[in-house]
């Protein structure tokens, strides 16, 4: 049972990314943040095997939210999922320690090639 | 309109994205569709031309701001209450019939917006902020020229997608949109 944190202000955009994990194969525990301040508070309470995280968000954003982890010593596995793919957010993302970029529109392929080597 | 006046002229390659955006935002609605909302391409078509828009139910306007340091626009999905339901069900992979409550139709309207803007910001040179979306229940307000428009039909029902540029205020060296009285026909 792989333990994965969602971190998105849409409550759709959630589900949809839980049924995606599930598309995309293995077996997956969900929690839910709205935001990244609730996010930030989930990994403190109980630190996931995976975070994937929108970038723009209200209270605290992705990358604000993969910084303050860093900055407090998690090396949590972090990927965002994001309506925004250029390059220059994936080098931004990269600086911060995340693994992996899912731009959306997405299909449960591109969450396996992306989430896959990460799970190995 | 003084206010634009004193705008500075685009830039060759701002002239260039935008030429082709009306294209661009064709095909990113068309890739949105496909892979998030239908799980396959094909279900949109174009609006006929001589076919005026109808709502069978009031609209619903999603509106969504891309920022820059030289220049603004916003990103506006309208559809009806019942459209924006069907899209949300369809999102979610729900049942036809399935009840869908106003937030979450309203969360639906948003992030595929969210979706939209984010790919057309990425065509768009100098616009390097994507703000929230936001839906509401009125009209929408224009804002400056409209630099695209999309009328589709999605399953039969009307939907239309725009992009307008949205204008200083005057005095401002902060690009806004511009939220005057006026309503936007869907036609």
């Amino acid at each position: 049972m792989i333990r994965a944190l969602i971190a998105d202000d849409s409550r759709v955009m959630r589900q949809i990314v839980v049924r995606t994990l599930r598309q995309a194969g293995y077996d997956w525990d969900v929690r839910e943040a709205a935001d990244g301040a609730q996010a930030l508070a989930a990994v403190r309470a109980e630190e996931p095997d995976v975070v994937l995280s929108d970038w723009n968000m209200p209270e605290m954003t992705g990358i604000e939210l993969l910084r303050r982890l860093r900055a407090e010593g998690y090396g949590t596995p972090f990927g965002f999922v994001t309506s925004e793919g250029s390059a220059q957010m994936r080098e931004t993302a990269e600086e911060a320690g995340a693994l992996f970029l899912i731009a959306k529109p997405f299909t449960p392929e591109a969450f396996r090639a992306a989430i896959e080597p990460v799970l190995a | 309109m003084s206010a634009r006046t004193a705008a500075a002229p685009d830039s060759a390659e701002t002239v260039a994205a935008l030429a082709a955006l009306p294209d661009q935002l064709e095909s990113i609605v068309a890739d949105v569709f496909a892979a998030m909302v239908d799980g396959e391409p094909g279900r949109l078509a174009p609006w006929p031309s001589d076919e005026p828009l109808w709502w069978r139910s009031p609209p619903l306007v999603g509106s969504v701001d891309l920022r820059g340091p030289a220049w603004s626009c916003s990103v506006r999905i309208v559809a009806s209450r019942g459209t924006v339901r069907a899209l949300a069900r369809a999102l979610l992979r729900l049942d036809l019939t399935a009840r869908v409550a106003d937030d979450d139709a309203a969360d639906a309207l948003g992030e595929l917006l969210n979706i939209v803007a984010g790919n057309v910001k990425a065509v768009l040179p100098q616009c390097d902020t994507l703000g929230l979306p936001g839906v509401r229940r009125r009209a929408p307000v224009p804002g400056g020229p409209c630099l695209a428009r999309l009328r589709v039909s999605w399953r039969g029902r009307p939907l239309v997608v725009t992009v307008r540029r949205s204008v200083p205020r005057r005095g401002s060296t902060e690009p806004t949109v511009q939220a005057d009285r006026e309503k936007e026909s869907p036609r």
